[in-house]
């Protein structure tokens, strides 16, 4: 079966832990922890009728992504990129940080992700898609949306 | 980070592995790992484990395995390869805590300065809301107050009397909530101007009296007025201001008695120099609801907050002064409103005797006078030709075009311009600079009053700098608008 590293690298906060516990465990708490280090999970998917082995890298939270350690980042197959859509800070370098990853990780694909879309009024959620255009899924840790698709478009990014 | 490596025999694990990264031998300080056992089944973090026995990163430190906080590192030799885990979990815990401290402050912070732009950002609104939602009332609130007050002094039958009454009546009220829901928004934005002037107070106190007296009578109580012996004779203050805040407050003590006699009464708290300290008792029978005291700006959902606009705008000023402004309870429960007001008080009282105000006249002309409409609102041009041809004294004509309206100023004799503030969106200022320049000699010297739904000061005054004789503030009354006419034209021409 192949094996499939994935980085999730973000501002502290935006919920990169929760994501990954909600795709992994299917679990979800309102606490906030902070990640150090790195914390590495794994879950099988099943993509096309193909198995893929993922192993899910959790960064901790940095404003700048030249602080991430180089030597977590070896051997990755694909990024996340994860912005908290109520906290304009977390995403107001984004463009400066996917050059940084584009730069030094060519052919590397990156999955640029809004999450907490749950705070978002549902009334409103067609007007908010025109702001966030810049990324490319919003999804919910909390309410687990769009969650599974978020980490089977990354997949499918890697494998072609 | 750069961790302090706690290494010694209690925390430091040895794992030599074979070239197919089997466990060959392992100390098991930390975990226990079985001879012969793959690595890379142990965790998933040794799945690409090949990679950093390659690499020239050849230590990564910080890595969760097991909730354990591992600082691994990797090398070879030509037989073997070994990794070397250490544990570091106190020293990474106490940095987590430190960490966690920080970025929920920093997240909080975050949060509050975003919840801060969304307060301003709500306020921008609803001040902009006020703006348009005022200016767009203005227009059909003066036709309404100007006809009603037209049919009121016609020979209607008594019962349609009545019903205009009413009609007239009620826009008044509109017309002074309007006006209030302006003057709070310009309150709470700070644009307050005072001019304060000296003033015979127990002079202006006693003409309040009469005021409310009279009114009270008409409603069926009494109102009294009992003035301290140490209360200056004279003071400085913007008696506009003093007005506003004496009258929302003994407006809002009609409205909410039950009793028959409402009394203003008026201390010296303290005088210091030429500073005094006023208190003014407002007592009724009644109770003022706490929504009313409690609201800084009252919502326009129901009458009791509508009332409440009036508190406001007293508290505002009162701000403004200083001063303090709050609800007691009297001995039987009754609601009792309390202003403390600071003034000068004038050493030397040197007060300009006021000219004898002389009342417009409405005369019969002989000939009419010509005046020129300018105004792009069909409800505006509606009232003022329908006030001004009632009066049978004026031939008006109307123009909407800022073309047709030089055109006309440039190729024929008027006597007066009633002009709106913009036309076709041309600026009424820009287009009086115009006229200036391209009417005859005649008209350049006729007199040009500005008709504007404009609350702001500044703006009035840029009117008046720029040339026009007088500035009536949307809505107003026929006799407003009459009186601005007839008070800016030559009469004597006419008779």
């Amino acid at each position: 079966m192949v094996s499939k590293k994935i980085v999730i690298v973000g501002s502290f906060g935006v919920g990169k832990t929760s994501l990954i516990r909600r795709f992994v465990e299917d679990q979800f708490s309102e606490d906030y922890k902070v990640t150090i280090g790195v914390h590495i999970m794994k879950k099988q998917l099943n993509l096309n009728d193909n198995d893929v082995n993922l192993i899910i890298w959790d960064t901790e939270g940095t404003d700048d992504i030249e602080e991430v350690r180089p030597a977590y980042l070896l051997g990755t197959h694909g990024f996340i990129y994860v912005a908290d859509i109520s906290r304009p800070k977390t995403f107001s370098k984004v463009d400066e940080h996917l050059n940084f990853l584009q730069n030094k990780y060519q052919k590397t694909p990156i999955l640029k992700v809004g999450n907490k879309s749950d705070l978002i009024p549902k009334g409103m959620m067609a007007e908010k898609k025109d702001e966030f255009d810049f990324l490319d899924i919003l999804v919910s840790a909390k309410e687990g949306n769009n969650v599974q698709r978020m980490f089977e478009r990354i997949t499918k990014m890697m494998l072609t | 980070m750069t961790p302090h490596l706690d290494i010694n025999p209690q925390n430091s694990q040895i794992i030599v592995l074979d070239e197919n990264f089997q466990v060959i031998s392992s100390n098991d300080i930390i975990f226990n790992l079985k001879e012969g056992s793959s690595i890379e089944q142990f965790h998933p973090f040794f799945t690409q484990v090949d990679l950093y026995f390659e690499s020239e990163e050849k230590k990564l430190n910080c890595v969760e395995i097991h909730d354990k906080l591992l600082d691994i590192s990797f090398s070879k030799n030509a037989s073997n390869r070994t990794i070397q885990l250490v544990d570091n979990s106190v020293f990474y815990s106490r940095l987590q805590e430190i960490a966690q401290k920080r970025n929920e402050s920093y997240i909080f912070n975050e949060v509050l300065e975003l919840k801060n732009d969304m307060l301003e950002e709500a306020a921008s609104f609803k001040n902009k809301f006020i703006s348009n939602f005022s200016h767009e009332m203005k227009s059909p609130l003066t036709l309404i107050s100007a006809f009603s007050s037209m049919l009121v002094k016609s020979d209607l039958p008594l019962e349609q009397n009545k019903l205009v009454e009413a009609i007239y009546e009620q826009s008044e009220n509109l017309k002074k909530i309007l006006e209030d829901i302006i003057e709070l928004s310009f309150l709470k934005r700070n644009q307050i101007e005072l001019n304060p002037e000296t003033i015979n107070f127990i002079e202006y106190l006693e003409n309040f009296k009469f005021k409310y007296t009279t009114k009270a009578s008409n409603l069926g109580f009494s109102f009294s007025l009992k003035i301290g012996s140490q209360v200056p004779e004279y003071i400085e203050i913007d008696k506009r201001r003093l007005d506003q805040i004496l009258t929302n407050l003994i407006e809002n003590a009609i409205y909410f008695n039950n009793g028959e006699n409402i009394v203003l009464t008026v201390k010296e708290n303290q005088r210091r120099a030429s500073k005094a300290s006023l208190r003014f008792k407002i007592s009724g029978e009644g109770v003022i609801p706490e929504t009313v005291a409690s609201n800084n700006l009252p919502e326009l959902s129901s009458d009791i907050q509508i009332k409440g606009l009036g508190f406001s705008i007293a508290k505002e000023l009162l701000d403004v002064y200083n001063g303090s402004l709050y609800i007691e309870k009297d001995e039987s429960g009754n609601s009792v409103q309390v202003a403390n007001l600071r003034v000068k008080v004038p050493l030397n009282v040197d007060i300009p005797k006021a000219a004898p105000t002389e009342s417009p006249t409405k005369p019969t002309f002989s000939e009419k006078a010509k005046i020129i409409i300018a105004e792009d609102n069909g409800i505006t041009q509606y009232t003022a030709i329908k006030v001004l041809v009632n009066e049978k004294n004026f031939n008006t004509i109307v123009f909407s075009d800022p073309r047709d309206l030089l055109n006309a100023v440039e190729n024929k004799d008027y006597d007066l311009i009633l002009m709106s503030s913009s036309l076709s969106q041309v600026d009424a200022i820009e287009l009086l600079n115009m006229i200036k320049e391209f009417a005859n000699d005649h008209n350049k010297k006729i007199p040009v009053i500005a008709l504007t739904t404009e609350s702001d000061k500044k703006r009035i005054s840029e009117f008046k700098k720029s040339g026009f004789k007088q500035v009536v503030q949307k809505p107003y009354t026929d006799d407003e608008l009459l009186e601005s006419v007839y008070s800016n034209l030559k009469i004597k021409k006419f008779i």
